[in-house]
């Protein structure tokens, strides 16, 4: 029966939130509907009843226990709420400290990775900053004066050459260093350094100093494929095709850049030599730098964490008796307790090429002596000097050269390193070759990473290469000779 | 000088636990009278109103404000009673009401184990005993509607909470408030006709009302 009437406005009535019209229209309902009005009063009633129930008192031990949590709280002086807020943010900021330790170990990985792949020669340069920054005879010049850095000397020469003849300045990082293993080969640190040193071996080859003195099959070649790559990045700018192939004469050129310090080697090719010879005073004695940083001295771990040195210096004497400069070098090697590695004698191919047709027919060849010497750094300078003093030679301490292809020489310092005894090393060199640089060659060790012999030596000696070169006309021979030497011939060329 | 309730809720946001006592103990006698009648008994009132407190300080950091204090604890106290009628409901004790012989055993006396546990909870004496009884018998009455039309009737008519309020607590829409208040007094007066003696006459015709409201 309830159902016929509305249930909210029965509540309404009940509970009192019917306006005055609405109330006025149910109090007619209610009239005329006793059943209604009967369980609405009775729906009042109840309401008021439950409306005036007494309120009943809550025992006292709800409020102690509720105090003693209270006191708890205060006397451990935390809130109460206060736990998960502090834990959250602790939380919350261990998190963000893991997720910035994260974002930073991925970032240093990162730039190793990236510095490693597209900058090879980081990882030595920072070895070789580590262990050589301003150290060591071989960075600086040492003889005949202050010790001079070798940016200011490259900078006096350019200044004693003048705009037309000044060798380029050296780069200001070590370019060509940078990327030499332990083992001495070069890690090519991409087309932009390979671009650089191309274009050092350019401004060297424009050299007119370069171009003149004596003349090396090498050193040609590298004059032609400098020639060849300025007319090919000429043709580059003008967005024409380069030649496609270089010519032939190239091929040494591209064996590597020593060919670089083969101009060195000439003492006219040097701008303190002219000055040598003038004042007949011992000649300057090259800085790794005036051959721009062919080899500076590397030192690094090999692959069994030997520690490998290589001389970074090449002495070349220039004298009228080659077979007298090495006595000298011998005696004096014999006084000073060096050790003579190599002493052999051969010709000077780059003289070959320049003999005439009479000369070759006679072979009146001139004579050149190799000679390899083991002594410490310090030694290098006192042979350079003692030799200077005897006045007959001329006297040249720079960068070796790297060699063409020399294997033969690298396994006969390899027999020597290895405990063979040196008549043995000797005789195995007897009959080598002549390259022209081989002793460097053997020094960088190119030949497998197999025992070389550097790890021979301990890191305070050096192997010392001494190339002994006859003076090719009695004009260039700057110096009297000394009278325990044996007079220069004319015909030796 | 009585602070209001606002300035010592600002207190306890500040971490003042003395003012979160002294809010409890204003609160306290309401929280009480919620969970006595919910549950019917002092003791199991007493001890929820323990825990409604407990919990309150607990939590008193996940009161954000939106809504008064009093309606917040009152829906711990309703919560926690709530919960506390359905575990009785499933401990499945013996009822009350039934009647029981000598061994424990329903017999055909009539006699049931209410009328033979002496009531304590009975209202002050110096009421009416016309009107204790009265009491006694919407007490009976309230106690044994559903506990959710108990809810809303103690939401409405003993804590006096509007429609939004008792909506909140209990956690439903404002319609079905309203609704199940309607079925709750009707409930309540069914209940009140089953207490109270037949009026020849007078009740009958409510007394069927509400048995045909209830279906």
């Amino acid at each position: 029966m309830i159902d016929r009437y509305d249930e909210e406005e029965v509540l309404g009535f009940i509970e009192g939130e019917l306006t005055h019209e609405q109330k006025v229209e149910f109090e007619k309902k209610l009239v005329d509907d006793p059943r209604l009005r009967n369980l609405v009063a009775h729906l009042v009633l109840d309401r008021h009843r439950l409306r005036h129930l007494p309120d009943e008192q809550a025992p006292p031990v709800v409020m102690d226990a509720v105090n003693q949590a209270v006191e708890r709280h205060m006397l451990l002086g935390s809130t109460p709420g206060e736990p998960p807020a502090a834990q959250a943010i602790r939380l919350r900021f261990t998190r963000w400290a893991a997720y910035g330790g994260i974002a930073a170990m991925i970032a240093v990985v990162a730039t190793i990775v990236f510095q490693t792949l597209y900058n090879p020669g980081v990882m030595n340069l920072a070895i070789r900053t580590h262990k050589f920054t301003g150290a060591g005879p071989e960075s600086q010049t040492t003889v005949g004066g202050a010790q001079t850095p070798p940016l200011a000397l490259a900078e006096k020469k350019a200044a004693e050459g003048g705009a037309s003849g000044a060798l380029p300045p050296p780069l200001p990082t070590i370019p060509e260093s940078i990327g030499q293993t332990a083992a001495g080969e070069t890690l090519h640190a991409g087309p932009s350094r390979l671009d650089e040193s191309r274009r050092r071996s350019e401004e060297i080859a424009g050299h007119p100093s370069a171009a003149a003195g004596a003349a090396k099959p090498a050193e040609s070649a590298l004059a032609m494929k400098t020639e060849a790559d300025s007319a090919n990045d000429q043709k580059q700018r003008n967005n024409e095709k380069p030649d496609a192939a270089p010519p032939e004469s190239l091929a040494k050129a591209e064996q590597g850049e020593e060919t670089r310090a083969l101009k060195l080697l000439d003492p006219k090719n040097t701008p303190a030599a002219p000055a040598a010879a003038a004042t007949n005073t011992p000649a300057a004695i090259e800085a790794p730098d005036a051959a721009p940083k062919t080899k500076t001295a590397a030192i690094a771990q090999d692959h069994e964490g030997n520690e490998t040195r290589q001389s970074d210096l090449q002495l070349v004497i220039v004298s009228a008796s080659p077979a007298a400069a090495a006595d000298q070098v011998r005696d004096w090697a014999k006084q000073n307790q060096a050790e003579v590695l190599t002493d052999r004698s051969d010709a000077d191919t780059a003289a070959v090429e320049k003999q005439t047709p009479e000369q070759h027919a006679d072979k009146q060849l001139p004579e050149q002596r190799r000679m390899v010497l083991i002594l410490s750094r310090g030694q290098v300078v006192q042979l350079a000097d003692a030799l200077t003093r005897k006045q007959t030679n001329q006297i040249t301490l720079m960068a070796p050269t790297r060699p063409p292809a020399a294997a033969a020489p690298t396994d006969e310092l390899r027999d020597k390193s290895t405990g063979d005894n040196a008549s043995g090393a000797k005789s195995a060199g007897a009959d080598l070759p002549p390259p022209a640089s081989q002793p460097a060659d053997a020094l960088a060790g190119r030949t497998g990473g197999e025992t070389r012999i550097d790890r021979y030596l301990d890191s305070d000696r050096v192997v010392l290469p001494i190339l002994i070169r006859a003076a090719q006309d009695t004009a260039n021979a700057t110096t009297p000779q000394d009278e325990s030497t044996p007079t220069a011939e004319p015909g030796k060329k | 000088m009585a602070r209001s309730e606002s300035e010592i809720l600002a207190d306890v946001r500040r971490g003042d636990m003395a003012a979160l006592g002294e809010l409890l103990e204003i609160h306290q006698t309401r929280v009480f009278n919620c969970c006595f009648r919910m549950v019917g008994n002092r003791d199991d009132a007493s001890e929820l109103t323990q825990d409604a407190m407990l919990k309150a300080i607990e939590h008193i950091h996940g009161f954000n404000g939106q809504s008064r204090f009093s309606t917040w604890i009152t829906r711990i106290a309703m919560n926690l009673s709530i919960s506390h009628l359905r575990k009785r409901k499933l401990r499945k004790a013996a009822s009350l009401d039934a009647t029981y012989g000598g061994n424990g055993t329903p017999d055909d006396q009539g006699t049931s184990l209410r009328q033979k546990i002496p009531d304590t909870r009975e209202p002050a004496a110096d009421w009416s005993v016309q009107q204790k009884e009265l009491m006694a018998h919407l007490h009976t009455a309230l106690s044994r509607v559903e506990d959710d039309f108990r809810a809303v009737l103690v939401l409405r008519d003993i804590e006096e909470m509007d429609y939004d309020q008792i909506a909140d607590v209990l956690a439903i829409p404002s319609g079905t408030v309203k609704s199940r208040l309607f079925r709750a007094r009707l409930a309540l007066r069914h209940e009140m006709l089953a207490l109270s003696p037949p009026q020849r006459g007078k009740d009958a015709t409510t007394n069927t009302d509400t048995q045909t409201s209830q279906r």
